[in-house]
This record gives structure tokens, sequence and C-alpha cells, in this order.
């Protein structure tokens, strides 16, 4: 049953992570290109996104449970800090990031053509997220297999 | 929050335009509102964040995580969670983070902050020493004395984690918008993609 459960939380995690590396990055790519002109498919990511990312919480501090972290003077203790900080500073970024989109569609319809200035801003934005997410990517990586 | 406030009048115009029409219902619809999820689930997974993390750097993560269930861990999260939620909602709902004073914010945080950490510390009560109290393994007045003092300490902590956690909300807020680009700047007219 534990093992069981501590499966079906890795999992999660990793299906999480890879909705929102996924997610980001066709935003970023679909604002650049113009493929997307309006704000509505990013707030609808956007409630996913923070979804994910409490799910990424929880199933995240599941996994350190079942792993039973070595202490911050180990190596891996090092990068799991390092993780850490990451993980705290993009959830800061990412705040202003979504909160960036909701004051620009309270500013402009949500189905109207953006300006090209908004959407560089938006396609910097995803851009940014899809990069800092693909580090922790790495660093979790590191913390999985060395 | 513009988000929030204006629901109520999108209803009221009724819409002729099909796509406000739509937007409208969509807004006014939602239990909650992008702006609420959002900051809500910030300062949660924040919250959890910053105590992992300090509890590492201490060298007592192993230890605090060791006695704890996986599942109830979950739980534990999720309530957590949703305290956030209606906590930033009953925030939301009072005041507006476009116009409100710092101050005014500060002290709804404390509020929402202080009866949250009260009800989460109830429902860890209910759920862990219910089943006790009905074996007879401990005595009602001991839970009672234990209940009131852990309830005072748990409004007081809530209430300043509230007030920091508006406080950062406000700051990101802000500083969102100050990032975003003048309205109409650079504006072409571009052929709608479809």
């Amino acid at each position: 049953m534990g093992a069981l459960t501590s499966l079906a939380i890795r999992t999660l995690h990793v299906l999480a992570m890879a909705a929102l590396v996924g997610g980001t990055t066709v935003l970023w790519y679909s604002y650049r290109s113009g493929a997307i002109a309006t704000l509505a498919p990013a707030r609808q990511f956007e409630w996913l996104f923070w979804g994910e990312v409490g799910v990424l919480v929880f199933t995240g501090v599941g996994n350190l449970g079942a792993l039973g972290p070595p202490g911050p003077g180990t190596g891996w203790g090092r990068t799991l800090l390092v993780k850490l900080a990451v993980v705290v500073g993009f959830l800061g970024g990412s705040v202003v990031r979504t909160l960036l989109l909701v004051r620009a569609s309270d500013r402009e319809n949500t189905f109207d053509d953006l300006s090209p200035a908004l959407r560089r801003t938006l396609s910097r934005v995803y851009g940014a997220t899809a990069a800092v997410m693909l580090g922790i990517v790495v660093l979790a990586e590191v913390l999985a297999h060395g | 929050m513009a988000e929030d406030q204006r629901a109520g009048e999108h209803m009221a115009e009724g819409a002729s335009a099909t796509e406000p029409a739509r937007d409208a219902t969509q807004i006014s619809t939602q239990p909650v509102s992008l702006v609420t999820w959002t900051l809500a689930t910030f300062d949660t997974a924040l919250f959890v964040l910053l105590g992992v993390l300090a509890a590492h750097a201490s060298g007592g993560l192993a230890d605090l995580l060791a006695g704890l269930n996986t599942l109830v861990g979950v739980a534990v999260f999720c309530y957590l969670w949703a305290l956030f939620v209606l906590a930033v909602r009953w925030i939301h709902r009072r005041v507006s983070l476009d116009s409100a004073g710092v101050g005014t914010l500060a002290l709804h945080g404390a509020a929402a902050g202080s009866v949250a950490g009260v009800v989460f510390l109830l429902g860890l009560f209910v759920v862990a020493l219910v089943p006790t109290l009905q074996s007879g393994g401990v005595r009602l007045q001991a839970v009672l004395l234990v209940l009131l003092i852990g309830a005072g300490v748990a409004a007081v902590v809530g209430g300043v984690v509230g007030l920091l956690a508006s406080l950062l909300d406000i700051a990101v807020y802000g500083l969102a918008g100050h990032l975003l680009p003048e309205a109409g700047s650079e504006w072409v007219t571009e052929p709608r993609r479809r």
C-alpha cells in the first residue's frame, strides 16, 4: 500500500510538471508566432496552471517524505536546497505573470486581438516561465538520478 | 478586485454583443475568480514551501516527514488550500486590490488569517481527537483546555500569516500593473487570426 501510494504520488508529480512545461511552451510559441492573438487561451491555462502548482507542491512534499531526505550538508541536500529556492522564486514570477494577464483582461476584451506590445510581453513571460521550469526539471533529474 | 466586483455589473448590463455576454456569464457563474484562485494557491504553496525550506535548512526535514503518513499529508494540504481559497475570496469580496489602501487590505488579511488559523486547528482536532474522546482515552476538560490555548495561538499565527500574505499579494498585484504595457502602445492594425 505504501509503495503503491508513493508510486501514485510520484506519477502525479511527473504528469503535473509535464502538463505545465507543455502548456507554457505552447503558449510561449503561440504568442511569439502570432498563432494566438487573444487573452482567452492564456486565461484558461492559468486556472490549470495554479491547480497543477498545488498538486506539484503536495506531491513534491510527499516524494520527500517517501525518500527521507538527507541533511543540507550533503551534496543531495544542497541540490534540494537550491531546487526549493528556485521553486519559491518561480512561484513569485508566476504570480506576477498571471496577475499581469488578469490586469490586461480587465483593460481589454478577452476575445479581442492583442496589441503587439502586449503579445510580445506575454510571449516573453511564458518563455521565461518555460525556461525556469526546464531548469527545475534538470534539478529534479539530478536529485533523482545523480 | 475589478474581476470580482465587476461580476455583478456585467450581469446588470444585459449585454447585447455575443462575446462580452459570454465573458460576463463566465465570470458571474464562477464561485472563485482567477485572481482569488491564483493568490490563494500562491499563498498556500509559498507557506508550505517556506516551511519545508526552513525545516530542510535546519536539518530536521527528514524527522518531520518521517512521522507523517502520505495520504494524511495530502489531506492536510488540501484542507489548508481550501481554507486559503475561502479566506482570500472573503477578502476580495469586501475590498478591492485596485482601490483599497494597504492598511485596509492588511487588516482584512489579518482577520481572515486569524479565523482560518482557528478553523484549521479545529479541523485537525476534530479528526485527531474525536475518536480518542469517544473511546474514553482522554478527559474532555483537558481537551477543552488545550483547545482553548491552541485556538489563541492559532489565531495569532494565522493573523500574522494572513497579514504577511496580504502584503505580499498587494506587492505582486502592483508589480504586475507596473509591468503591463501601456494601453494602445505600438498598436497596428493586423488581420484577425482564426
